[in-house]
């Protein structure tokens, strides 16, 4: 929704001459200077920050499986993987074993972040297939000014294909190493009437590996038989027509968990099972001359099964559900300035967490306001004023109101250059499950939580050599404060709110594109992230260094696209320092192997590289101690596709 | 600072690479530009058993017009009424006036021309390779402007009769 009326409006602005220009006869059209379409992607999401750019071109070239490979190639984030779940980390933030991802993440400008933990699924359990994926989007720095709660660091937004990307019926078959295999059913069409149809959907599944832990308490150590393995399914449809979009997505993970975590028994049944469904129902109208209109109805359902063995069977279950209205406008009565305001109202009708020992119901509504205000002084100064008022209800009454305001300048001295100053402050109420998990033995309940809050300060600075070549610069300084956090707290844990950290860093990204197709990108972050002792934080790489370079060869429809990923040494939850790495990924594909079909060919890891990722605190004790995971060697995948057209 | 020393770099490097513009009239984006000279195609060609006062624009392959089709189409203010149409296949291009096709329909460039033989439909293209190939008007960048070259014995075979006003502010014309 969102998208639709940020793009409308992108549109609206350009073609505000449009009916000028049919008046204008031919012969002075042809004298006229023109402005070439860029070959780099533009944003669709609202906000006056540092954008950047995954397309689907990107995604076909580098062959990435899950949102979590694509987030890996972004400037300045970071993907930790504890064989349970992929944690993503950024600006600081990036505890492995934190539900919360701080990051709010949204399909087609809807969030999708669940109500139980407030997090995303972002590999096999992510809510829809990257072959469906237009582009990814990911702006840093607080959003809660527009987005709400959650929108804490930064938000992610994945844009959707339309039905003529497809433009019939697509088969695409892939074996991986490991056991892996994966099949998909594309389907999509654009109606002759303008409608577009869309429809996925896939499968995967793995056998993982039988890993060696030296320290699992068999002695000297065990292998975890058959504990690795996963089995994911993904649905996605969606509908356009006129100013509708219906659109349903659908996931299943489930995966098993050979790393005992949570002091359970050490290779004996442990898994994990997400599922996910993501409803909306979106409509842009143009009310009149001077104002549009962007309806979103969405619904959200997640559902989780956890089982781990001590001694007997211990399953936990929680499942959440919502739904919400969202009424967006953008008006622009004043010349100059453009005003977006909208009300949304969301209802978390569902929120129950069941142990064995403990049983939570619970729910929630919210009620916003938000308003931001863009103003236009001259050509070179541009002011953005928002706010977000969030009004929370839980069920025992208990209400939370919180203003998240933003300013922002942008200066643009040239057609070329942009400066944007900007500094925001953002809340986010703790979840259920922060606040109300309990198993009654390790984990303590904190319903007195409050919202956690970050202060952010951020410069950003974007240049254009030319059409095809673009760098982005940020610098910018975030506090946070009563930052919730699980902590040992009379023997056992809880979490509860601390004062405030802090996160310094810069970031610096460059993307060029060849008229030969080559496309390069690489960025570099430094980031200095310190709790409130001034200690740094766990798992909080001080560089994180990218660079993606895609380039066809060999024949017509073949390319090559290589990436490498460096992150520097991390702090563990045991206080020591776990070796930095740099990973490195090839991928062949070939557009035509055979008329209608094409090829993909991958290695991941590709020299071989041992190395880990921070453990989460739970994987700290019991039966199989551990600091840090070990991450897979060098794997293969191969992937067939072929399209009926 | 570190930090400080840091920005100061960063913003000489901006510095040195960014050249003053000079204040020039707005250019016009390459589609919407593209979607005008559209339009006069429309208002400039004669069909030959088609009434010229409505005009129907197909689209094949991937709209990259970004809404600027969608606004001539508004325009009624106009001699011509323009409808657009989206076309998922070559076959039903008999019913359009004009086709425009996009680089992402080019699988099989001979094959659709092949099919377009003889359809009185004007075809409009901004692939060099597919002009070269036999499309009838080709629309180019050249030096920031839009050119457009005609393919004039294309359009005579297929009895369409191009405007000498048109002709005359084509970059290249084909006999």
């Amino acid at each position: 929704m969102l998208t639709a009326t940020t793009q409308a409006l992108a549109e609206d602005a350009d073609v505000r001459n449009q009916g000028d220009l049919t008046q204008i006869p031919i012969e002075q059209l042809v004298t006229m200077n023109v402005q070439s379409a860029s070959k780099i992607a533009n944003q669709i999401s609202i906000a006056p920050s540092a954008v950047s750019i995954v397309t689907a071109e990107d995604i076909k070239a580098y062959g990435y499986h899950t949102l979590a490979e694509i987030l890996e190639s972004m400037r300045g984030l970071y993907i930790t993987n504890d064989r349970a779940y992929s944690f993503l980390g950024g600006r600081g933030f990036g505890r492995p074993g934190d539900f919360t991802g701080r990051i709010m993440l949204l399909l087609d400008g809807s969030q999708i972040n669940n109500n139980i933990y407030n997090s995303a699924g972002l590999a096999y359990t992510g809510i829809i297939d990257p072959s469906m994926i237009e582009r990814v989007e990911y702006v840093s720095g607080p959003g809660s000014a527009v987005y709400g709660n959650n929108a804490f660091f930064g938000i992610i937004n994945i844009i959707t294909k339309q039905g003529h990307d497809i433009n019939g019926l697509q088969v695409v078959g892939e074996v991986s190493s490991y056991g892996g295999r994966d099949a998909k059913i594309n389907y999509g069409k654009r109606l002759d009437n303008g409608a577009e149809v869309l429809f996925s959907a896939s499968g995967f599944n793995s056998d993982g590996q039988d890993h060696y832990f030296a320290n699992a308490n068999h002695g000297s150590g065990g292998v975890a038989h058959n504990l690795d393995d996963q089995q994911s399914r993904h649905l996605f449809g969606k509908v356009e027509w006129s100013e509708w979009v219906a659109q349903v997505a659908y996931s299943t993970r489930k995966k098993d968990v050979p790393t005992a975590p949570y002091g359970a028994d050490f290779n004996a049944p442990y898994n994990y099972e997400d599922t996910s469904l993501e409803a909306s129902l979106k409509h842009d109208r143009q009310l009149s001359q001077s104002v549009q209109m962007s309806l979103n109805g969405y619904y959200g359902h997640y559902g989780y099964r956890g089982l781990a063995t001590y001694g007997t069977p211990w399953n936990e279950a929680s499942d959440g559900q919502w739904w919400g209205l969202n009424a967006q406008f953008v008006g622009s009565w004043f010349k100059n300035q453009r005003i977006l305001f909208g009300s949304e109202f969301r209802y978390d009708f569902e929120q129950k967490i069941t142990t064995p020992v403990s049983e939570l119901n619970t729910h929630e509504k919210t009620l916003s306001f938000y308003l931001q205000d863009e103003i236009s002084f001259n050509r070179y100064w541009v002011a953005n004023i928002g706010a977000r008022f969030d009004s929370n209800q839980d069920k025992v009454g208990h209400s939370t109101e919180k203003l998240s305001p933003r300013l922002a300048l942008t200066y643009k001295p040239f057609d070329t250059t942009s400066f944007k100053l900007s500094r925001s402050i953002a809340y986010r109420r703790p979840s259920p499950f922060e606040k109300y998990y309990t198993d009654n033995d390790a984990q303590l309940t904190n319903p007195n939580l409050k919202p956690e809050r970050v202060d952010a300060t951020e410069l950003v600075i974007e240049h254009h050599f030319d059409q095809d070549t673009r760098l982005l610069g940020s610098i910018y300084h975030y506090q946070t404060d009563d930052y919730i956090w699980n902590v040992p707290t009379a023997g056992k844990l809880q979490f509860n709110n601390r004062s405030g950290g802090e996160s310094n860093g810069a970031e610096l990204e460059l993307e060029k594109h060849w008229h030969n197709n080559v496309r390069f990108r690489v960025s570099a972050a430094a980031q200095n992230a310190t709790n409130a002792k001034g200690s740094w934080q766990v798992n909080a790489p001080r560089q994180v260094a990218k660079a993606n370079l895609s380039i066809p060869f060999w024949s017509q429809g073949w390319r090559a696209a290589f990436e490498v990923q460096s992150y520097s040494e991390r702090k563990t939850e045991a206080n020591n320092v776990t070796g930095g790495y740099s990973l490195a990924n090839l991928t062949i594909t070939a557009d035509k192997l055979l008329p209608h079909l094409g090829l993909a060919f991958g290695i991941r890891n590709l020299f071989d590289r041992d190395y880990s990722q921070v453990a989460p605190r739970s994987n700290l004790r019991g039966n199989n101690p551990m600091t840090t995971i070990p991450q897979d060697d060098r794997s293969y995948w191969l992937r067939m596709t072929y399209d009926f057209q | 600072m570190k930090l400080t020393r840091l920005f100061l770099s960063w913003v000489f490097v901006v510095a040195l690479f960014s050249l003053p513009r000079v204040a020039v009239a707005e250019p016009v984006p390459e589609y919407q530009m593209k979607a005008a000279y559209l339009y006069n195609f429309a208002t400039l060609t004669t069909w030959p058993t088609h009434v010229n006062n409505a005009v129907r624009i197909c689209v094949l392959g991937n709209d990259s017009f970004g809404g600027a089709l969608q606004q001539i189409t508004k325009n009624a203010s106009g001699s011509v009424q323009i409808t657009l149409s989206y076309l998922s296949n070559i076959d039903n291009a008999q019913h359009c006036q004009i086709l425009f096709i996009d680089v992402s329909a080019l699988d099989n460039p001979a094959e659709l021309l092949k099919k377009l033989e003889k359809m009185p439909v004007l075809t409009v293209t901004d692939n060099l390779d597919f002009f070269n190939a036999g499309a009838m008007i080709g629309l180019f960048l050249d030096n920031k402007r839009l050119a457009f070259d005609v393919n004039y014995a294309q359009a005579k075979n297929a009895q369409l009769f191009i405007s000498s006003k048109l002709l005359r502010v084509a970059r290249k014309v084909m006999q």
